[in-house]
């Protein structure tokens, strides 16, 4: 097989020869076609650039000459032998339609100066080509390829897009010159004009021109005045010169134009003009601008003139007033005659020497405009010497021409606002006063800068001699409540207000509780500028409610060491509390919770009822409830419960809850219960000896009448009265263990009231011989009630009047009726009671002591047990008495009880 | 004075029953007295006129006696008056039928007045 043809062709042939072509589409080299080999021959050996693909894959070929297109990090060497498809990617839209053409059979293509952008270089570059594809037949005739010869021409586009470039920037230059140039001959009124003129005047480029014609486009109002000036110009004693504005009419849209025109008229020997030519510009913005520029001045004067501040130009380095203000003449307290026109130190002699005169001339020198605050002015107004005070500012003002000639002062009376400012000053220092006086520390924290002003006091709370910077009052605040701090503050820029409390540590170690309270400032678009506020020592106030939730814990442990129970209810919702130890108390176990009315279902029948009766009764009264009664337990054993509770009221004495404590004493009870037991069985053992010896006295005494011994039996009868006593005193025993037992038996009839009465006074006159009892008796009739009970107190009063009237004789005893009670009173005239003792006397063992003279044997018990009876009947008992006049004891009970 | 009236007394404290006793033969009774309650419903000896009974007597209750007495034909008629150291018992006597009830210790002007006004009726 011939290889001789890859041989040679340089570089590329070399490339060709080293490329594996078993791998191809192509296939080894050895079985290529005739056809690929020649036209590769052919390829490899020109000096012309040259392309080929080949194959239905379209394998690319190129030659040494096409090598410089492909640049350097290009597509060269990859591409050799690379389908073409892959090969020129980027430009496959562009070049696929060229190969299908040529292969379909069509004519060869050319093409000139294209550009087809090729990755070469590192980058894609804009590259400009003149090919041609032509097709490459094989052996059949067919067409087996594409053929391309082609030269890169992108140096030559490149340098023709310059000069066109140029041209442009040329034409651009000329039409921004904006000048109509235009030519007069004088001579022949000939004028010629460029085309941009010719437009101006709304004419045709071809159109021919006179001076009438230039003239007639000139506005009427200006035609005179721009012909004089020609004329002048003409006129060779004028020099020539050539200017005049004035306005212009497009006599096809009617546009007007302001222009200046500019020229030079040329003379001949004769000193006749034979040419003016020159230019117009169209200056008709900066007229306008010039007018704009007037008008503001107009409306800077008015706004002067008009301006609540005072306001005053001057003028000149001798300071002329050339505009000055109402306001400003108030101020100064001048009228306008003496200032306008004048010299500003001839209108105010009294300021030239305050140093205003130089600081106006260095402004109007320096251009740097001076201000002055609070500037303590001494004026004459109304006739009267006045110190104001004035903010000032001294302001350059540019002319046209940026030059400086005039001063703007502006100047405003603060003297009121000094005051105001003054007062509010001293508003701040009172409320600063007062926030000292309460302990208030003050803050003012700028939430921009992170500044923070701080009083003595706010210093103080957190441990400070002086005011340090904010970072060390946050670092005083105890590690645990910085997070409270910090949510506070982010709190604060949410809501405008801050709270909270912390713990602080001061130096020495020591900790204080603070509160701080405050408010956020804003500004007009709501951005917080500023919190202000107040921190306070709470530190005592925080002690003493730990000492309270202290107080509490010892409390609760009190309650259990005592046993005692408590519960509190709400007497709302009727939700009810226990404690565990209330709990035990009722036996129940400790997480079982009962609701109010199963928890008076613990309650004896027989106690139920009084216990509700008297919870409510001190809920009404807000009085102390107290009670004792027995309860059954789940286990239905018995236990005695002590309790005593009191109700909590609102603001408007509304109940708000019952608290209550109660205990066990079911301990104590059964011991009362013993010693009662006792004193029941032993009083009623005393009484059966007692019975005999009264038997055996009286019947003793009997005896001794029958024989005529009377002083014997009156011995016998004395005994008798103290065996009468020993039986009361044991009865008396007796009964009181039955009432605080709450067995006293009560027996009720219905009785005529008096007739009782009768029977005891007449039962007790026997027993006395020292007094009269007397009766005062209303008709009562008949009573329901415990005969021998009432008796019994009847006969307690009146034993006692006897007893504490030892040097009186009269007892009187009375009944009446009033409303449906019967009333009984029993008077004496005997020692009577201290008042600051009546109270007492019917308390269980309370006697009354008399004096040196007199003392009143007797257990304490009788008026005890006369007081109980009476309440059990439902009545109440009482005494009014005069200390040394006697005593009247009285109770009433109703006619007709309930019966229950 | 008419025949002799029969008083049996019922007592479990001797110093009662011995001054009782010797007060009613004083005055002209002829008294049955006994330590033991129970032995007034064995009527071997003939039945009294009255009966005169304390209520708390070691043994033997009044009112269950008397309840006895009023119960049985032969005795029914004839007045119990009960007699207690406990005044609260007057009720129960009369719930058991008793004539009368007098509370120790008692004037014996009163148990005699008593007594001869239960015979009367």
């Amino acid at each position: 097989m011939n290889r001789g043809f890859l041989s040679k062709g340089g570089e590329c042939g070399a490339l060709i020869r080293s490329i594996d072509w078993g791998k191809n589409h192509l296939g080894p080299v050895a079985h290529w076609p005739q056809s690929l080999l020649t036209t590769l021959s052919i390829l490899l050996n020109s000096k012309f650039p040259m392309f080929l693909y080949w194959g239905p894959e379209l394998i690319c070929f190129y030659n040494d000459a096409y090598r410089p297109s492909l640049g350097n990090n290009g597509k060269h060497p990859s591409i050799m032998g690379m389908r073409a498809e892959e090969a020129w990617v980027e430009i496959w839209p562009i070049i696929k339609p060229l190969i299908d053409q040529v292969l379909a059979g069509g004519e060869a293509t050319w093409s000139e100066d294209q550009l087809i952008p090729i990755f070469r270089n590192g980058q894609i570059e804009d590259v400009y080509w003149t090919f041609s594809y032509s097709p490459a037949y094989d052996e059949s005739g067919q067409p087996a390829g594409v053929y391309v010869t082609c030269t890169e021409t992108t140096q030559k586009v490149n340098t023709l897009l310059a000069l066109n470039d140029s041209n442009d920037k040329l034409e651009f230059a000329l039409n921004a010159a904006e000048l109509g140039t235009w030519d007069l001959n004088p001579l022949t009124n000939k004028f010629t004009a460029n085309n941009r003129l010719k437009r101006w005047f709304g004419l045709p480029p071809e159109a021919e021109m006179d001076l009438s014609l230039a003239l007639n486009s000139i506005l009427e109002k200006d035609r005179k005045r721009v012909n004089d000036a020609i004329l002048k110009a003409l006129d060779f004693s004028s020099g020539g010169n050539y200017t005049v504005q004035y306005t212009i009419v497009n006599a096809k849209n009617g546009k007007e134009r302001v222009v200046k025109a500019k020229g030079k008229a040329l003379y001949n020997d004769d000193h006749i003009a034979y040419r003016l030519n020159g230019t117009l510009q169209d200056i008709t913005e900066e007229i306008a601008t010039q007018h704009a520029f007037k008008e503001s001045e107009e409306n800077f004067r008015k706004l002067i003139l008009q301006a609540p501040v005072g306001m005053i130009i001057l003028k000149g380095e001798e300071f002329f007033v050339e505009l000055v203000n109402d306001a400003y003449l108030q101020i100064a307290g001048k009228t306008r005659k003496d200032f306008e026109n004048k010299p500003l130190w001839e209108a105010l002699p009294e300021s030239k020497t305050l140093g205003f005169d130089h600081i106006l001339k260095k402004v109007m020198q320096t251009g740097i405009a001076h201000n002055g605050n609070e500037q303590p002015t001494n004026l004459i107004r109304n006739g009267k010497k006045e110190t104001v005070f004035i903010n000032y500012v001294y302001e350059p003002l540019k002319d046209a021409d940026g030059t400086i000639n005039r001063i703007m002062v502006v100047s405003v009376d603060v003297t009121e606002m000094l005051e105001s400012k003054r007062k509010i000053q001293d508003a701040e220092e009172r409320a600063r006063l007062a926030t000292a006086a309460s302990g208030l520390g003050t803050f003012d924290l700028d939430l921009q800068k992170g500044h923070m002003n701080t009083s003595e006091r706010f210093n103080e709370i957190f441990g400070f001699k002086k005011q340090v910077p904010r970072s060390e009052y946050v670092n005083a605040i105890h590690p645990g409540d910085h997070l409270v701090r910090l949510n506070a503050h982010r709190r604060a820029l949410d809501i405008g207000q801050i709270y909270y409390e912390a713990r602080v540590i001061w130096k020495d170690q020591s900790q204080h509780w603070i509160r701080v309270e405050g408010k956020v400032y804003y500004d007009g678009d709501g951005k917080a500028l500023r919190m202000l506020g107040t921190v306070m020592d709470i530190t005592q106030q925080r002690n003493a409610k730990e000492e309270l939730i202290q107080t509490n814990q010892r409390l609760a442990i009190a309650l259990e060491a005592g046993r005692l129970g408590s519960y509190e209810i709400d007497l709302n919702t009727h939700k009810i509390s226990f404690s565990e130890q209330f709990n035990l108390n009722y036996g129940l176990l400790p997480n079982i919770q009962i609701s109010y009315d199963e928890l008076f279902n613990f309650i004896e029948p027989p106690f139920k009822n009084e216990v509700i009766e008297g919870i409510n009764s001190a809920i009404v009264n807000g009085t102390v409830y107290g009670a004792e009664y027995p309860i059954h337990w789940p286990d239905k054993s018995i236990h005695w419960i002590k309790e005593s509770g009191k109700a909590q009221y609102d603001e408007q004495g509304n109940p708000i809850t019952f608290i209550s404590v109660s205990f066990d004493i079911t301990e104590t009870k059964q011991l009362q219960q013993q010693k009662d037991d006792f004193i029941g069985i032993a009083s009623h053992e005393l009484k059966t000896p007692v019975t005999s010896i009264k038997a055996y006295a009286q019947m003793l005494e009997k005896i001794l009448l029958k024989k005529g011994d009377v002083m014997e039996a009156g011995l016998m009868k004395k005994m008798d009265a103290q065996l009468n006593r020993l039986t009361s005193l044991i009865g008396d025993l007796l009964d009181v263990t039955k009432v605080n037992a709450g067995k006293l038996q009560y027996n009720h009839t219905h009785f005529d009231f008096n007739e009782m009465i009768h029977f005891v006074i007449e039962d007790l006159q026997h027993t006395t011989e020292s007094h009269q009892i007397m009766m005062n008796l209303q008709e009562v009739g008949q009573v329901f009630a415990d005969k021998e009970r009432v008796s019994q107190v009847l006969t307690n009063l009146i034993t006692n009047a006897i007893k504490y009237s030892p040097d009186t004789e009269k007892i009187i005893v009375h009944t009446s009726i009033s409303g449906e009670n019967v009333e009984v009173c029993v008077e004496d005239f005997g020692i009577g009671i201290a008042e600051d003792k009546l109270h007492k006397v019917f308390e269980q063992f309370y006697r009354v002591s008399g004096n040196m003279q007199h003392t009143f044997p007797g257990l304490g018990l009788g008026l005890y047990i006369s007081s109980e009876i009476i309440k059990r009947e439902g009545g109440r008992i009482w005494v009014d008495s005069t200390e040394g006049k006697g005593s009247k004891f009285c109770f009433s009970i109703p006619v007709n009880r309930h019966h229950y | 004075m008419n025949k002799q009236k029969r008083v049996t007394v019922a007592d479990d404290d001797p110093g009662i029953l011995d001054a009782v006793g010797m007060m009613l033969e004083m005055e002209g009774y002829e008294v049955n007295a006994t330590l033991n309650g129970h032995s007034i419903l064995n009527f071997e000896q003939g039945l009294p006129d009255i009966y005169v009974l304390d209520i708390w007597m070691s043994g033997a209750d009044g009112r269950e006696l008397c309840k006895k007495l009023k119960s049985e034909e032969r005795t029914k008629n004839i007045p119990v008056i009960l007699i207690s150291a406990s005044n609260d018992l007057k009720r129960s006597a009369e719930t058991a039928g008793a004539d009368d009830f007098l509370a120790k210790p008692f004037e014996i002007d009163m148990l005699l007045s008593k007594i001869e006004k239960a015979l009367t009726n």
